[in-house]
């Protein structure tokens, strides 16, 4: 127990403050502490941002991430938070603009506008006219309560900070980024003498501690895998072993090079970021199966770009186009299932709300 | 075939009891009226198997045979394995015989009873488990027989099962012949644990227990709890409160089971277990002072009982004492021979006397229309000839007439009595025996003839109820008249006779109606009367029955454990003059003063009545014998049954209604999560959900 | 440099998701509690985003426009069925419907009576000046 508390405290700490921001700030019938809960749940807030901001990025995406995160945390906080139900409806509208910028960091422009129009648009100014039809006096009795509060964000919290703590465990990535690193340098040495002082070769010593340390931190490797990575050992003469020694350096070099995008590639799969199938042969990736509608489709995920070590990204530029072919081709049944549904539930609603036979009792 | 019975021997407890599972189950629906033949087809099989077996055994074969083993109880083998030597085939001959024959009068005397294939399955049962058990080779077949006989007696005493007075007298009699069977259980496991040969797979095999007995330290304690075991089957004291009551049952039974067979069991018992008797000259003693005892008290009671059939029930419990007399007085090598084939012998003649008797007790009691009290008729000899003629046959041979057949075989049991008292220990203790024997003799003699006379002799009375067609449900009317009340008049009798036919039909009364039984009654009265009068001077006087089970069963090639007991050279048989012409002289004494007193001054017997008023209640109240027990052991056990109702009923249905409230409790516990509120049950659902992940994640 | 991790967008869905889920666990206002039920779809589309744009695969996108176009369906006949809640007991309070407890409990009401606002003082009236006009009441008025 205490073991996972050191592990997780990044998220723990933000999980445990925004929990007594909630509690304190949630609506009560003799008043809420919403001073205390807003300056609780800012600190948490900022812890949180803190944690999220630490990480090696291009200096924009990272302000722009963490500007939208904060604004649609803190339009969160104030929905659940807010006696006054326009408030509240309002500062939704607050966070789905926020998730939309964020929508847009991620290469999705057609879904941010579309979000936009639709939700924030049409759908939150419906529930503003049924606020405004039922609830003309303003706030109510039950606006000013909350169910059980306490128990609500413990329930919330620990699911929380279970789904954070499991996240974080799953994409802890610090461990292994300077092996990472030192792979894509690997990947640009010139020559070996170069190779041998990045990864800290020790020619007296038996094995390369470079692959042990590895093989610890990546323990889902296939054998397959490891007789890759050995040749390493091999190339790098270590353990004095001379059978290679009449092999040109040139070649040797090259081995070790792609030897050395195959450990990023490799460690990049593992922290689940990407699935590249490289093929070794030419340095080149190649994509498994081409999609006979173009733009990407889970077959062809993007690779390392050899030059620069860096992961190739291919979200193609034309989303709106690539949407709507996926749409129309590979996802054409869920949207006739959606248009179905989509008629079915105007008529649904014009039938319901339009009942005027039963009305008081 | 007449040299080795061991093929068919199995036959003769296996006919009889297909018989009775072919009545049970084939009777009710298919063979309703003809359910006899099954059973009757099996008794006479099993007879003439019995023949068959007796003929081998006098051709000289002595032996067993296992037939099948039916388990094996770690190194016990418990099999079924029958036996064939002169004993058995004596006992083989008494029961199919006699058993046929009462098959064959019950067909008559049953008629149209509603539940009569259900009474000759009992029967054929019956005959199935009383020839295991006297056939059978080790100790555990001879308990199950034994066992067997108990069921189908209170099965047969309950026949009439919607009498309470019939349910009630079964359940005595089998619950106080389950006293004497504890005793026979704990015998037979101290014969088997402290026997020298108790780790043999055949160590509850008789062979085996006699060959060991001299072995055994606890040989004294476990033949005093065979005698118990003995006691409580044939009725001596104080075991015997059962079988007057048990007269309760229809007539063909008390002659089968309580005169001829069953209460022979214990007899047999006792003969077959000699050998070890032999070794206890003490329990001998206790054997025959109770038996001597029993048969004094028996003769007592039976002279002021009103009822022919409870006379003849005591007179039973008396001839049952003479019988443990014999065996009791076997105590010298000199007198073996001659006491244990007395005691079998008395066995064979009484089978056929009494159940003569109680056969013809039957006869009368279907004449007169249920009825069975003495002194509701009288003077019958002119209405039911045939009756008469076979009663007074079966009279006199119990009363030990001169040259009849009770004549020889008591005389071979006093003879027997007097000579223990010449040669065996505690002589003197015998010789008082004897004169007890003696009286009781004559006593015998008086009361049988007593009831002879009240019946047969003097004004002729018929009851009503003789001649209404009394309808076939016979149960309810007789069983009342036992002389259980104290001595006052019986006019409750009266009402009770005309109340006891309501179910008769009430026409006009047709006096001129032939009384007497149909033949096929009176046909087995009249071959039991024949065998009764001749079969005693034929085999005893003679020699023959004592020879027979001397050469084929004492001194037989495989018999073990008489080897020792017996004097080396055979005794020649020789008459005992002086004895047969006093035992002669006191039966016919007795006549006479039955004669005397009840048919040439019938006065007489109320002046003395009256006089020894206290006397004469104790006897005929049966000595209060019932009530003691009563306040004895049945007020305990009833107050006993009370508490364990009381802890039933409180404590353990208590528990069990607890165990019930439980869920109902954790319901009540339960039951406030449904409140209603959709929040509450989605609060319910996020808290789940978040347990489970930490569950994971502590993992 | 790497771009902005995977990690990061999914811990700002988990975290969007969570506070929707209190807030739902927590309000009482019907539609409020619906907002918040939305919110929790708001979360998931940041994570479905996220991934589409980290495995390069068009499916998270296409999933989250089926998710909006759900979401006005569901938006739609809720709001239908509130409406029609609403005109029964009057109020939008979601503790007013307990009808489906157990039927030996007791419903849950509330303790404690919202302060009554104060009242407002009264307006200042004129005296009366002059004669009361006699009024003659006239049928069908409701003042």
């Amino acid at each position: 127990m205490e073991r996972l508390i050191r592990e997780f405290w990044p998220m723990l700490l933000p999980t445990a403050l925004g929990f007594a921001a909630v509690y304190f700030a949630a609506p009560r019938v003799r008043g809420s502490k919403w001073a205390l809960g807003a300056m609780l749940g800012g600190g948490a807030l900022a812890v949180f941002i803190l944690r999220l901001g630490m990480m090696n990025a291009i200096w924009q995406e990272r302000m722009l991430f963490l500007i939208f995160s904060a604004v649609a945390l803190a339009g969160g906080f104030m929905l659940v938070t807010h006696k006054n139900p326009a408030y509240a409806a309002l500062s939704f509208t607050l966070v789905i603009i926020a998730s939309c910028g964020l929508f847009l960091l991620n290469g999705a422009p057609f879904l941010m506008a579309a979000t936009i129009i639709i939700y924030a648009g049409a759908i939150l100014v419906t529930f503003l006219f049924v606020l405004m039809l039922a609830q003309q006096a303003g706030i109510s009795d039950a606006d000013a309560r909350t169910r059980e509060p306490f128990l609500a964000c413990l329930a919330g919290f620990i699911l929380l900070g279970a789904l954070l703590s499991v996240i974080q465990r799953t994409y802890d990535q610090r461990k292994l980024q300077p092996f990472l690193e030192q792979a894509r340098r690997l990947m640009l040495a010139q020559d070996l003498t170069e190779a041998k002082a990045i990864l800290v070769v020790d020619e007296e010593a038996r094995s390369l501690k470079f692959l042990d340390d590895l093989y610890e931190l990546m323990p889902n490797l296939s054998d397959r895998d490891r007789d890759e990575m050995i040749n390493l050992e091999v190339y790098l003469a270590v353990g004095n072993l001379d059978e290679m020694s009449k092999i040109d350096e040139m070649r040797k070099i090259g081995e070790v090079r792609k030897i050395g995008e195959f450990i990023l590639n490799k460690g990049l799969e593992t922290g689940n970021l990407f699935q590249p199938p490289v093929d070794l042969s030419n340095g080149k990736s190649k994509p498994i199966a081409q999609s006979p509608f173009g733009g990407t489709s889970s077959a062809e995920p993007p690779a390392v770009d050899p030059k620069t070590g860096r992961p190739r990204e291919r979200l193609p530029a034309a989303n709106v186009d690539v949407i709507g072919r996926s749409l129309f081709t590979e996802y054409l049944i869920p949207v006739l299932g959606a248009a179905v549904l989509l008629l079915v539930a105007t008529i649904g609603a014009i039938v319901i709300a339009g009942r005027t036979g039963e009305v008081l009792r | 075939m007449f040299d080795d019975p061991r093929p068919y021997l199995w036959l003769i407890p296996a006919l009889p009891f297909l018989g009775a599972v072919l009545a049970a189950f084939l009777g009710p629906r298919y063979l309703k009226d003809k359910s006899h033949w099954p059973v009757l087809l099996g008794s006479v099989g099993a007879c003439f198997f019995a023949v068959l077996t007796a003929i081998s055994v006098g051709n000289g074969f002595v032996g067993a045979k296992v037939y099948y083993t039916w388990f094996s109880l770690g190194n016990l083998d418990v099999t079924f394995a029958l036996r064939a030597d002169a004993l058995t085939a004596v006992m083989l001959l008494t029961v199919t015989f006699i058993g046929s024959l009462i098959v064959i009068f019950a067909i008559g005397y049953m008629h149209g009873d509603p539940g009569y294939p259900r009474f000759f399955a009992a029967v054929g049962l019956f005959l199935a488990a009383m020839t295991l058990l006297v056939s059978a080779d080790n100790f555990i077949l001879l308990y199950a027989g034994w066992e067997g006989v108990g069921v189908c007696s209170y099965l047969l005493i309950g026949f009439w099962y919607h009498k309470p007075s019939a349910a009630a007298a079964a359940r005595k009699a089998f619950l106080v012949t389950r006293l004497g069977d504890i005793g026979l259980f704990i015998g037979i496991v101290l014969l088997w644990l402290h026997g020298p040969h108790s780790h043999s797979p055949h160590s509850l095999d008789m062979d085996t227990v006699f060959a060991g007995a001299a072995g055994n330290v606890w040989l004294g304690v476990a033949c005093f709890c065979l005698f118990v075991g003995a006691a409580g089957k044939s009725a001596q004291f104080p075991l015997h409160v059962w079988l007057p009551d048990a007269m309760e049952g229809p007539t063909p039974v008390s002659a089968l089971i309580h005169a001829a067979t069953m209460v022979t069991a214990g007899v047999y018992l006792l003969a077959r277990c000699t050998p070890l008797f032999v070794l206890v000259p003490e329990v001998q003693l206790i054997v025959a002072v109770v038996a001597a005892f029993t048969s004094l008290l028996a003769a007592l009671i039976a002279l002021t009982q009103t009822d022919l059939k409870k006379v003849m029930a005591y007179s039973t419990i008396s001839q049952l004492g003479y019988m443990f007399l014999a065996l009791g007085s076997a105590n010298h090598p000199k007198l073996v021979v001659l006491a244990v084939s007395a005691a079998i012998f008395h066995l064979f003649t009484h089978a056929f006397f009494k159940a003569l008797l109680f056969l013809a007790s039957g006869s009368v009691m279907h004449a007169m229309g249920n009825i069975i009290d003495m002194r509701r008729f009288g003077g019958l000899r002119k209405v039911l000839p045939t009756t008469h003629w076979t009663f007074l046959c079966g009279a006199a041979a119990l009363a030990g007439i001169p040259f009849l057949s009770g004549f020889w075989s008591k005389d071979d049991i006093v003879a027997a009595t007097l000579g223990a008292s010449h040669y065996g220990m505690f002589g003197s203790v015998y010789h008082g025996l004897f004169i007890i024997a003696m009286i009781t003799a004559g006593l015998t003699a008086f009361y049988t003839f007593r009831a002879y006379f009240l019946t047969f002799w003097g004004e002729t009375r018929v009851p009503d109820e003789a001649y209404m067609d009394h309808g076939h449900a016979h149960g309810d009317a007789h069983a009342d008249a036992h002389g259980h009340d104290a001595g006052h008049g019986h006019a409750a009798h009266a009402d009770h006779g005309v109340a006891a036919h309501a179910h008769g039909e009430s026409g006009p009364i047709d006096r001129s109606k032939k009384l007497e039984s149909p033949p096929m009654m009176l046909v087995p009265l009249m071959i039991l009367a024949v065998g009764a009068l001749f079969v005693g001077i034929a085999l005893g006087p003679t020699g023959l029955f004592a020879h027979f089970l001397e050469d084929h069963w004492m001194r037989g090639t495989g018999a073990t454990g008489f080897t020792g007991l017996l004097p080396f050279e055979k005794e020649a048989h020789h008459l005992h003059w002086d004895l047969m012409i006093l035992s002669g002289v006191i039966a016919l004494a007795g006549v006479g003063l039955a004669f005397f007193f009840y048919v040439k001054s019938p006065a007489v017997p109320a002046r003395i009545a009256r006089s020894a008023s206290g006397l004469y209640d104790l006897s005929r109240n049966l000595f209060y014998l019932d009530e003691i027990f009563a306040a004895l052991i049945v007020k305990p056990a009833a107050a006993l049954a009370q508490v364990m109702r009381v802890i039933d009923f409180y404590i353990v249905d208590g528990l069990v209604d607890l165990a019930g409230q439980v869920p109902t409790f954790i319901g009540f516990l339960v039951r406030p999560i449904q409140n209603g509120l959709v929040q509450f049950y989605a609060l319910l659902m996020a808290l789940g959900v978040g347990g489970f992940l930490l569950a994971i994640l502590l993992k | 440099m790497t771009p902005v991790s995977l990690e990061s967008y999914l811990l700002v869905g988990a975290a969007l998701f969570t506070l929707g889920l209190v807030g739902f666990l927590t309000r009482r206002n019907l539609i409020i509690m619906f907002l918040c039920a939305e919110m929790m779809l708001q979360g998931v589309a940041i994570n479905l985003v996220a991934f589409a744009r980290y495995r390069g695969n068009m499916g998270g996108q296409v999933l989250t426009l089926f998710i909006i176009a759900v979401a006005a369906c569901e938006a739609a006949i809720s709001l239908a069925l509130i409406l029609v809640l609403f005109k029964r007991r009057k109020s939008l309070d979601v503790s007013l419907w307990q009808d489906l407890r157990e039927p030996d409990q007791d419903p849950i009401e509330d303790e404690e009576p919202l302060p009554t606002p104060p009242r407002a003082a009264p307006l200042p009236t004129l005296p009366v000046a002059g004669r009361e006009p006699v009024s003659v009441p006239k049928e069908n008025s409701h003042v």
